[in-house]
């Protein structure tokens, strides 16, 4: 098990997580406001959007090409943007914080 | 014609280039002489539509309700048990046009009665059933229908769709009855062949493949996936209009001043530098960055409710239909100018074998 924060606009929900889920689908489970999970996982509605706290950019890791694309069509996206279905929780993402940011 | 999928997505959020303000030519063909009201909220552009979509947002989010989930369930459960008793079933006419009306009573909130008029529409709310295009006489039995159920919704408000309107309020006032009925016309026409023809084209690859049926049985996750892929696959709307009210250019092309374009989803779902194999049927296929509900501020209002409807219906299946035997199948050809385009069936009969 591991944790992840998420910051809302409604203030922080820390949650458990099992290594090997997404960060949408913890969210979703956990009706974290914000975070729609639309499509599935498959990266292509781009519901699920998060900016990754500064200090977890790096562990995170970056966008890859088909979410890259996506989120080049968002002018509010940042260098820290992510869809959060393609952020696969391991271990050493226990702690994790993120800011919850729709997109449109 | 965009047929590129960066171009299309690029394009969808361009609306002072691209705009959607354009009544009855943001469908292709235009839809002029079926209707006399502008569709809402997809034929208006930022910020008007913002504020029209905010309108009825809620009541497209419900799917996402645990009861909602589980009354689509309900009636899905009930109509394979109705089919898999029977020797035969012309799927098109007695399972996807009353699995889509009963799933749009659940969605707005209407008693399930209301359901079985609709059926007897057709599998377009606009255009003949003899394939001869958009119908006058169709157009004007649905604004009918529309204004009878906005008269009973202003005499005895309740929770439904009609409702809704019926309370909202647009920029401090109430909405005009010629607003309430382009959101309604948009709610009868938008998921209505679209999600027939998906449920029906989703039938026939299951019969055609019965390993698909094991595969989402053995792997229920599969099923998320699936469902988007079928949605790449099939793209049951093959584009959609936006008209340039200065003009464009459009990747070379000069397009005049109030000319339209077209902006192809199902080109953009094969688009070969996104998708590998894009021909291929893939189940799991992720990334799947498809278009099949457009992109952008009008992305399809209902997707959520359509994809609840065929996640609970490729479970459901999996779990009670052992393999699905076609005995006649005539494929819907759509006609795009010198094109022609397979989307879903004007007959499919089946045999449903239960799973012993």
């Amino acid at each position: 098990m591991l944790q992840v924060t998420f910051i809302t606009p409604e203030g922080n929900q820390s949650v458990a997580a099992t290594a090997g889920d997404s960060l949408m689908e913890v969210a979703v489970a956990n009706n974290v406001d914000g975070i729609g999970g639309d499509c599935g996982g498959v990266c292509s509605c781009a519901t699920c959007h998060v900016r990754v706290a500064q200090d977890w950019v790096e562990r995170v890791g970056r966008p890859g090409k088909d979410e890259s694309e996506m989120l080049s069509f968002y002018p509010t996206a940042t260098g820290e943007s992510r869809l959060s279905c393609q952020i696969q929780l391991s271990d050493s993402l226990d702690g994790l914080v993120v800011e919850v940011a729709p997109l449109d | 014609m965009f047929l590129r999928m960066k171009d299309v997505r690029g394009v969808t959020r361009d609306w002072k280039t691209f705009s959607s303000d354009a009544p009855f030519r943001v469908p292709i063909p235009s839809e002029e002489s079926v209707r006399s009201v502008r569709q809402l909220p997809i034929e208006t552009d930022p910020p008007e539509h913002t504020e029209y979509r905010g309108l009825i947002e809620p009541f497209f989010e419900r799917p996402r309700q645990p009861w909602m989930q589980e009354s689509i369930r309900g009636l899905v459960v009930a109509m394979l048990a109705d089919v898999l008793a029977r020797e035969s079933v012309e799927v098109v006419d007695e399972f996807s046009l009353p699995l889509q009306s009963r799933a749009l009573a659940i969605l707005l909130g209407v008693p399930a009665s209301e359901a079985e008029e609709w059926i007897g529409w057709g599998v377009h709310v606009l255009k003949a059933s003899d394939g001869s295009g958009l119908s006058g006489e169709k157009g004007a039995r649905l604004d009918k229908y529309i204004q009878k159920r906005l008269n009973s919704a202003e005499r005895e408000p309740g929770d439904d769709f009609f409702s809704a309107l019926v309370r909202a309020e647009f920029r401090g006032r109430r909405l005009t009855r010629d607003e309430m009925t382009g959101f309604c016309n948009l709610a009868f026409a938008g998921g209505r062949d679209t999600v027939i023809h998906s449920v029906s084209s989703i039938i026939a690859h299951l019969a055609d493949d019965p390993g698909i049926l094991r595969r989402l049985r053995d792997h229920p996750k599969l099923v998320m996936s699936a469902t988007e892929e079928f949605m790449r696959y099939i793209s049951p709307i093959a584009h959609l209009g936006r008209v340039c009210p200065h003009g464009a250019n459009a990747g070379g092309q000069h397009v005049q001043p109030d000319g339209r374009v077209s902006l192809c989803w199902a080109s953009a779902n094969r688009d070969g530098s996104v998708f590998e194999a894009p021909e291929e049927l893939r189940l799991d296929r992720k990334p799947n960055p498809h278009v099949a509900f457009g992109s952008g501020p009008h992305s399809c209002i209902g997707s959520l409710h359509a994809r609840v409807l065929l996640r609970v219906l490729l479970e459901e299946l999996a779990a009670q239909v052992a393999s699905i035997h076609v005995y006649e199948r005539t494929e819907h050809v759509e006609q795009i100018a010198q094109f022609a385009r397979r989307v879903g069936f004007e007959r499919l009969v089946v045999k449903f074998v239960p799973r012993a």
